[in-house]
């Protein structure tokens, strides 16, 4: 079986389990629990350890998908993904200035315990208030426009939005030595 | 396009680090709100503007009587005269460039004036509760402009130089666990005192933020301070720490769980990955295609 | 609100009159602690945070491999036990114990432990109405 595994990261709400339940095939192994934190007042449930899905999509080859949490308390499920992922897609919620600080400090993390393609997807686009890419990219502290990864919107609810992202990782994973 | 949101989500001064990198024009509306601290305070509201990421005035008031308020109150122009010469100042020229044209005020006074509007607009970093709205599709108001104007990044870098309550920036600092990596970049004009230097010798990744703090024999906060200028200015970028340093080492021997166990294996933890086949990732996309 | 001043004082209790047991922290399964008598220098909201992780983890493969409901979940290592209890639908234990600890009387202290929390779990504290 030939696996490709791929992390899907970013702040609390980002959509990260949304995601992972709109691609997969399978059930999605989900660890959401109650939350008792400020999350509750975005969402009744969060993500305690990961989300796991997958996506078969020719005899012998699949795709594995793994939600990370998105509270800075889980850092070290973030490391555990990341160390085992070949790539990874960072959400962030275009809507929610307030989570981009976060968001910031979850890319650091990932940028420096794995330097493997990557993109950007940027959530809620569709929501009032939401900010645009160039401005989110500052926020998020990539200040080089040149030098930056990838940054694509995507809606996490809706499967074409998801298969048009992950074709977009792909062409990054294709540009990166992973290849036989 | 417009901004919206709270001082909490997103700390002043990053604002104007978004304002100067993105070249922003048009007028940042801050309004106070009553918070803990002042539960009575009344609700204030500032209007700073800017134009192509720098900033070019403050003030509190949308009648465009600021600067000539300022300037009668000092005594320079009588009211008259103002109101005389405003009249005809010429459409889209800054009210203190005509002003000076025709010879009423020198350059001394219009940088008098241009720093009380800068000195209103580094009091409102200390700013615990407040909202603010950038708005970049509104016309500056030549009338409160005295046509001198600073990077937003140095006004900022400025005023966290002076600032004396870091309470509303508590959220935006950088966490003492955390180290600073250099982005690579060096830029000699920045506003940065001689302890952000000091801390900036230290932008390897390598030690956290604390044990700066140790070794410069300097408070935790004053640290974190200095860090977060040079984030703001683009020098560093806050990061986890990479490789642990002396005293992270001392472990005491019936401890069970290790709180810094992750920054110790972060390099050598690198697993090998299984490599993926060319023909696998084209199978993958002409799935995706077809989903998509 | 639970009583978490009496909730302290059980887990400190269980962790001094119990030689081999080091330490003891009530969690929520979204990894927040609720109570804790750690070890010091062990971070609190990490352990917090690897309990929750951990027992969800322990459900998903419980439910997966249809063990039924999942009582405890436990990490031997050559130093010690690390044990984690499902209390109540709102709280999970963790225990760390050394390697001197029987496992028997590690559990059934554990057991003991559980019982005098639970009824302070409760919305309703049940101690109150039996007094
Ligand atoms: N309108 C809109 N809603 C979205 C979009 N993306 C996600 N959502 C919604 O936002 C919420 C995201 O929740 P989750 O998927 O649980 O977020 P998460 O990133 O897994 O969060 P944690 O596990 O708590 O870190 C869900 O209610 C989604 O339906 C989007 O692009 N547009
Ligand atoms: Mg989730």
């Amino acid at each position: 079986m030939e696996v490709l595994r791929i992390v899907i990261t970013g702040a609390v709400g980002a959509g990260k389990t949304t995601l992972i339940r709109t691609i997969s095939e399978i059930q999605v192994v989900d660890t959401d629990r109650q939350a008792t934190d400020e999350t509750a007042l975005l969402k009744p449930t969060t993500t305690v350890a990961f989300d796991f899905g997958r996506l078969t999509f020719a005899p012998n080859q699949a795709l594995h998908l793994y939600g990370t949490p998105g509270q800075a308390r889980f850092d070290f499920i973030w490391d555990i993904l990341i160390q085992k992922a070949h790539a990874y897609i960072f959400l962030v919620d275009a809507h929610r200035p307030q989570d981009f600080r976060s968001g910031r400090r979850i890319l650091s993390f990932m940028n420096q315990r794995a330097k493997i393609p990557m993109l950007i997807g940027l959530t809620h686009m569709d929501c009032p208030g939401a900010w645009d890419l160039d401005d989110i990219a500052l926020a998020l502290g990539l200040f080089d426009e040149a030098t930056r990864p990838a940054m694509v919107p995507i809606n996490p609810t809706q499967p074409s939005s998801v298969s048009q992202a992950l074709m977009r990782l792909v062409q990054e994973l294709m540009k990166a030595p992973v290849l036989n | 396009m417009a901004i919206t949101s709270s001082l909490n989500d997103l700390s002043l001064a990053e604002l104007f680090q978004l304002i100067e990198y993105r070249r922003k024009s048009g007028c940042l509306r801050i309004s106070t709100l009553p918070n803990s601290l002042a539960p009575e305070a009344k609700t204030y509201h500032y209007y700073i503007w800017f134009q192509q990421g720098r900033f070019v005035a403050a003030v509190n008031r949308l009648d465009g009587q600021g600067l000539v308020s300022e300037i009668t109150k000092r005594g320079w122009l009588s009211q008259r005269v103002v109101e005389r010469l405003s009249s005809r100042c010429p459409a889209k020229m800054p009210l203190g460039v005509y002003f000076k044209i025709q010879g009423v005020l020198q350059s001394e006074q219009l940088h008098l004036l241009f720093s009380t509007q800068l000195r209103q607009a580094a009091s409102l970093f200390e700013v615990q509760a407040g909202e603010f709205n950038l708005d970049t599709n509104v016309p500056l108001p030549w009338n409160e402009v005295t046509g001198l104007s600073l990077r937003s990044l140095d006004v900022a870098l400025g005023a966290l130089r002076m600032l004396n309550n870091w309470q509303a920036l508590a959220e935006a600092l950088p966490d003492p666990s955390l180290a600073i990596q250099s982005r690579g970049v060096i830029q000699q004009k920045c506003r940065l005192n001689a302890l952000d230097w000091q801390v900036w010798e230290f932008a390897q990744g390598t030690v956290a933020l604390k044990n700066i703090a140790r070794q410069l024999n300097q408070s935790v906060e004053k640290i974190q301070q200095a860090a977060f200028r040079l984030v703001l200015a683009g020098l560093v970028e806050e990061v986890p720490v990479t490789r642990p340093t002396a005293d992270q080492k001392i472990r005491s021997t019936n401890l069970i769980v290790e709180p810094s166990t992750l920054e110790t294996v972060a390099e050598s933890n690198e697993v090998e990955k299984p490599k993926v086949s060319a023909s696998f990732l084209q199978n993958l996309v002409s799935f995706l295609r077809s989903q998509a | 609100m639970i009583n978490i001043i009496a909730i302290q004082s059980i887990l400190q209790s269980f962790v001094s009159d119990i030689s081999d047991i080091q330490g003891a922290t009530l969690v929520s399964p979204d990894g927040l602690a609720i109570a804790s008598a750690l070890p010091e220098r062990v971070d609190e909201e990490r352990i917090a945070a690897m309990t929750a992780a951990m027992l969800s983890i322990g459900e998903r493969i419980g439910r997966e491999l249809a063990r039924g409901q999942i009582d405890r979940v436990i990490v031997v290592g050559e130093k010690g036990y690390s044990v984690l209890v499902n209390c109540s639908d709102d709280a999970v234990l963790l225990i760390l114990a050394n390697a001197n600890a029987k496992q028997g009387l590690l559990f059934l202290e554990i057991k003991r432990a559980v019982a005098e929390l639970v009824p302070l779990l409760a919305e309703q504290p049940k101690a109150n109405l039996l007094t």
